[in-house]
């Protein structure tokens, strides 16, 4: 019994990283055409994907929003997680409540919202607009990262410090930032790589011309079918994804943090 | 199980299943590791039928293993296991028809008391009216009636140990395991559940195996007590037997408090021994020969045995003469701290309506009969364990 | 002890301080809410207006107070376009959901058995979609399901099939792919409830005479309904949602809510509808998300009773 289970989990987790490790060789084929086995090895396709400039001009637009996504998330979050765990704010439930219930719509209903309002007041197929948009869906995680991070701080400390003399300002710098750093980090890799992974959104704001890496994916793939070259980014997605992951876990012990033992 | 052992217990084995035809249980040579460490050290127990068995020992002595192993939720690293006269070994716990008290009670938070205790009862064919009638009487048993439709989150924990007592009765087993069920409860409850769970095994009759840490619990409740050290049974006897002749120096101390002297022995005449320790001598009735002249001793005294003599005019066999450290009271009894050169000493009286309590600086001398000093075995010297 | 005066007057001080003004701190979360109040209450708001309104051509305002109508409705239920639509949807998430609790429960329960490096490679294979865009999964799937593709070049191999494998059996394509991409979910929920239950009780059920199957169904199942639930609403909503996948994977041959969606806004510009169809998957999300919960509550009598 427990046999058999064993062999459905280890062939589930086969299924699980198959997709993701399928594009390397397929996109590593010195053919044309996407085929498996691939037909004979190249890195031609990789050289191709650097040399598309419209592709690598989506690439850095991606980074460039999913990292102001990310530092304005943070930035208003930090402030805002501060005041739900140590202000005596009435209704923090309600603001808690509000702050996450972005994501708690279907994001194909937000976008369509956000669309239909940003053609209201100017900001439709704006870099702008999607940023705002992708604060929207983002800071609801780093808001509860940044707030588990504070509400583990000692206050002993911090009275120690200031029993000791130390200003407002010193404390916060020597005694609260260190301990907030592994969830700065953390929040703002998890709003980081949920913007830069973002489709949907991205799909309906962005402007003809201005588009991100996967929206661009996503029309190469819809108008001309699969090619190497889709499949050598979708390689150096799967990279980003692996990397951020590992870094969550460094951090903030995402593997236990997500399953909630903590 | 290794080759000589398996042969030996097939001799053996004819021996055990006619015994534990009497009785319930029968432990045989009972082998556990856990990675590389001796849990469990050829343990053997063999249960009378409807007494009441208490495995006391320390954290980590391996009593809550013992109970793991019978119940069937680990599997021995060799030795045997005879329930009911039948080598329960391979036996899943379903199978084994034992009752359980587990030290969380584990009670099942998403059914009603009346559910929880119908729970063994699915597979006995019963009528719906019978389970009832069964359900009301072990509720009567242990004194909760009419908290069937209560769900255990509504119950004090009190009522929720009487409950997971009442579960595991229902199906009568041949076998109750207990494994420190009183642990979760406050000291006041404990008293009165160790009363109880001594009246309900009185009324039921049924071969009972409790795990305690708690010295108090085992002397209270049990038929036999069991002491268990690093794996092994150091001795077992009824609690008078355990409390006035201990073994070894952690029996001793493990149950109750106790003096402990060391020393050498100085002489022996007519089953008198003086055993002279770096403060004082002892003066011990020896009548089993069981000091040599010249050996180390380990005497234990209990306070309880020894006087305190204010006046220099009484004598007895051992008269020591100690000065008050500190005198605790503590209502029922007054504890006495006491030094002999470097050795502490402790001594516990009643108080008296007539006296006061002495006073701590007061020099006094300390009296008891060469009959009270207990000759102990040093912990590591005792016997590769006792059969229980 | 004078010496220390200043000290405990300056330690007094901040810790007065935090306590005082909460309008201070109201103030350190303000810009959020003011963010979160224009960017996303009103323009929800503005959605449910726009999808009670008469159909007007995308861009134009609708005023708040202006004509309130039906019409969006009554096209969508009137055309059985639309109502094929709204099955699809339905399908394809109960599908969704019935395969993603088939496989996560076991590989929850599984997590719970195992430590060490074996327990670390489940979780990162199980979690690894996650983080990796959804366009490589897509593709990565593509490849698998194509005709020529993979798993056409395998059975052809064993002698299974001739000829092209059709279309990618668009339906159950995306099914698989939806599933893929929520099964991080439902891993993560379900072992986070299972590991709630206390080893204990699992024992005792066997110490009064349970097998695995009667352990399972009367104990162990009930204790995770929480979990479960939680799964099936949060499977369910994401599914159903979904744009990307059914667009990628079956080239819009199977129609589900938003993929219309979609089509009404960025090519039929017809955005009246487009805000009616998102109102009919809210509703569609909320209804399950309630009815659900209530149902599960009631079959567990969720209502009287704690754990302990």
């Amino acid at each position: 019994m427990l046999l058999a289970l064993r062999l459905f989990i280890y062939l589930i987790v086969i299924i699980m990283l198959l997709p993701i490790m399928m594009s390397l060789p397929m996109a590593l084929t010195a053919g044309s055409y996407v085929t498996f086995p691939p037909d004979g090895l190249s890195l031609k396709w990789f050289i191709r994907m650097s040399q598309d400039l419209i592709l690598m001009e989506t690439i850095g637009r991606s980074f460039v929003l999913a990292l102001f996504a990310a530092l304005l998330g943070v930035i208003l979050s930090v402030p805002s997680a501060f005041a739900i765990e140590r202000g005596r704010l009435a209704g923090r439930t309600a603001i808690e409540t509000l702050i996450t219930s972005p994501r708690m719509i279907p994001q194909i209903v937000l976008v369509l919202a956000l669309l239909i309002f940003y053609e209201f007041i100017g900001l439709a197929e704006t870099f702008a607009g999607l940023v705002i948009a992708h604060l929207l869906i983002t800071v609801p995680l780093s808001f509860r990262t940044l707030h588990v991070g504070i509400s583990s701080l000692d206050r002993r400390l911090e009275w120690s410090s200031a029993i000791l003399g130390a200003s407002r300002a010193r404390t916060f710098h020597k005694i609260i930032v260190p301990h907030l750093k592994t969830f700065l980090i953390a929040a703002f890799t998890f709003a980081f790589i949920i913007s830069f992974n973002n489709v949907t959104m991205a799909l309906f704001l962005s402007a003809v011309g201005e588009r991100t890496l996967p929206v661009e994916m996503f029309n190469r793939m819809y108008v001309g079918g699969m090619t190497p070259v889709l499949l050598a980014i979708a390689f150096v997605l799967a990279v980003v994804g692996a990397v951020t992951f590992i870094v969550l876990d460094r951090t903030i012990g995402v593997l236990k943090y997500l399953s909630g033992h903590n | 199980m290794l080759a000589h052992e398996a042969l030996d217990s097939q001799a053996g084995l004819e021996t055990a299943e006619t015994t534990s035809r009497r009785s319930g249980l029968h432990l045989h040579g009972l082998k556990k590791l856990f990675k590389e460490q001796v849990v469990l050290d050829n343990l053997n127990i063999e249960m009378a039928r409807g007494e009441l068995l208490t495995l006391l020992g320390p954290s980590g002595c391996g009593k809550s293993t013992t109970l793991n192993l019978i119940a069937g939720f680990i599997q021995p690293d060799a030795g045997r296991i005879i329930l009911h006269g039948k080598l329960a070994n391979q036996l899943p716990p379903q199978k084994r028809r034992l009752g359980m008290v587990f030290q969380s009670w584990a009670l099942f938070p998403h059914m009603t008391v009346f559910e929880n205790i119908a729970y063994g009862l699915h597979n006995r064919k019963l009528s719906n009216y019978e389970i009832a009638g069964r359900i009301e009487e072990m509720l009567r048993l242990v004194r909760l009636p009419g908290t069937g439709e209560k769900f255990p989150s509504q119950l004090s924990g009190g009522m929720q140990q009487r409950v997971a007592l009442a579960r595991a009765l229902v199906t009568e087993p041949e076998l109750l395991l207990l494994d420190e069920p009183l642990s979760n409860l406050d000291a006041a409850l404990r008293k009165e559940m160790e009363v109880e769970l001594k009246r309900i095994h009185n009324q039921l009759k049924i071969t009972t195996l409790l795990v305690t840490h708690s010295q108090e619990e085992a002397l209270v409740m049990s038929n036999r007590v069991a002491v268990m050290q690093n794996g092994r049974i150091t001795q077992v006897a009824t609690p008078l037997e355990i409390y006035n002749q201990p073994k070894t120096r952690f029996v001793c101390t493990f149950l109750g408090d106790a003096n402990i002297f060391e020393g050498v022995v100085e002489s022996k005449d007519k089953g008198v021994t003086v055993v002279r320790t770096n403060n004082f001598s002892v003066m011990v009735a020896d009548d089993n020969d069981r000091l040599q002249t010249g050996g180390r001793a380990i005497l234990g005294l209990r306070p309880e045995n020894i006087e305190i003599d204010t006046t220099d005019a009484r004598t007895a066999d051992n008269a020591i003469p100690a000065v008050i450290t500190d005198v605790i009271f503590k209502g029922s009894n007054i504890t006495y701290y006491l030094r002999a050169g470097e050795q502490v000493i402790l001594v516990l009286t009643l108080p008296s309506m007539s006296e006061s309590p002495h006073s701590e600086g007061q020099q006094v001398r300390l009296l008891f009969p060469k009959s009270s000093p207990l000759i102990l075995e040093d912990d590591e010297e005792s016997d590769e364990g006792e059969d229980v | 002890m004078s010496d220390l005066s200043p000290a405990i007057d300056q330690a007094a001080t901040p810790i007065q301080e935090l306590r005082a003004r909460p309008t201070q701190w109201g103030a350190l979360v303000a810009p959020m809410l003011v963010l979160v109040f224009i960017f996303f209450v009103i323009p929800i708001l503005y959605l449910l207006r726009m999808s009670f309104a008469e159909q007007a051509f995308a861009k134009s305002v609708v005023p708040i107070f202006g004509v309130y109508s039906l019409e969006n409705f009554a096209e969508i239920f009137g055309d059985i376009f639309f109502l094929d639509m709204i099955v699809n949807s339905l399908i394809v998430g109960t599908g969704t959901v019935v395969a993603t609790l088939l496989i996560s429960y076991p590989i929850a329960y599984y997590l719970t058995l195992t430590r060490g490096w074996e327990r670390t490679l489940i979780l990162v294979a199980c979690l690894l979609p996650l983080f990796v865009n959804i366009i490589v999964a897509v593709l990565g799937w593509y490849i698998l399901l194509l005709p020529f593709g993979v798993i056409q070049n395998m059975l052809s191999a064993l002698g299974l099939i001739d000829g092209p494998l059709g279309a990618l059996k668009s339906f159950w394509a995306l099914i698989t792919v939806l599933t893929y991409e929520h099964i991080p979910f439902a891993v993560l929920i379900l072992a986070a409830s299972l590991q709630n239950i206390s080893p204990d009780k699992i024992n005792m059920a066997r110490v009064l005479g349970s097998g695995v199957y009667r352990t399972f169904l009367t104990i162990v199942l009930p204790l995770t309904m929480p979990g479960v639930v939680a799964t099936v609403i949060l499977v369910f909503a994401l599914s159903i949602s979904s744009y990307l996948v059914p667009a990628l994977i079956t080239g819009q041959q199977v129609m589900v809510l938003p993929i219309a969606i979609f089509s009404y806004t960025s090519y039929l510009l017809n955005w009246t509808l487009a805000a009616a169809i998102s109102l009919i998957l809210l509703v569609i999300v909320a209804g399950i998300t309630f009815g659900l919960t209530i149902l599960a509550n009631r079959l567990t009598r969720r209502g009287e009773w704690e754990i302990v």
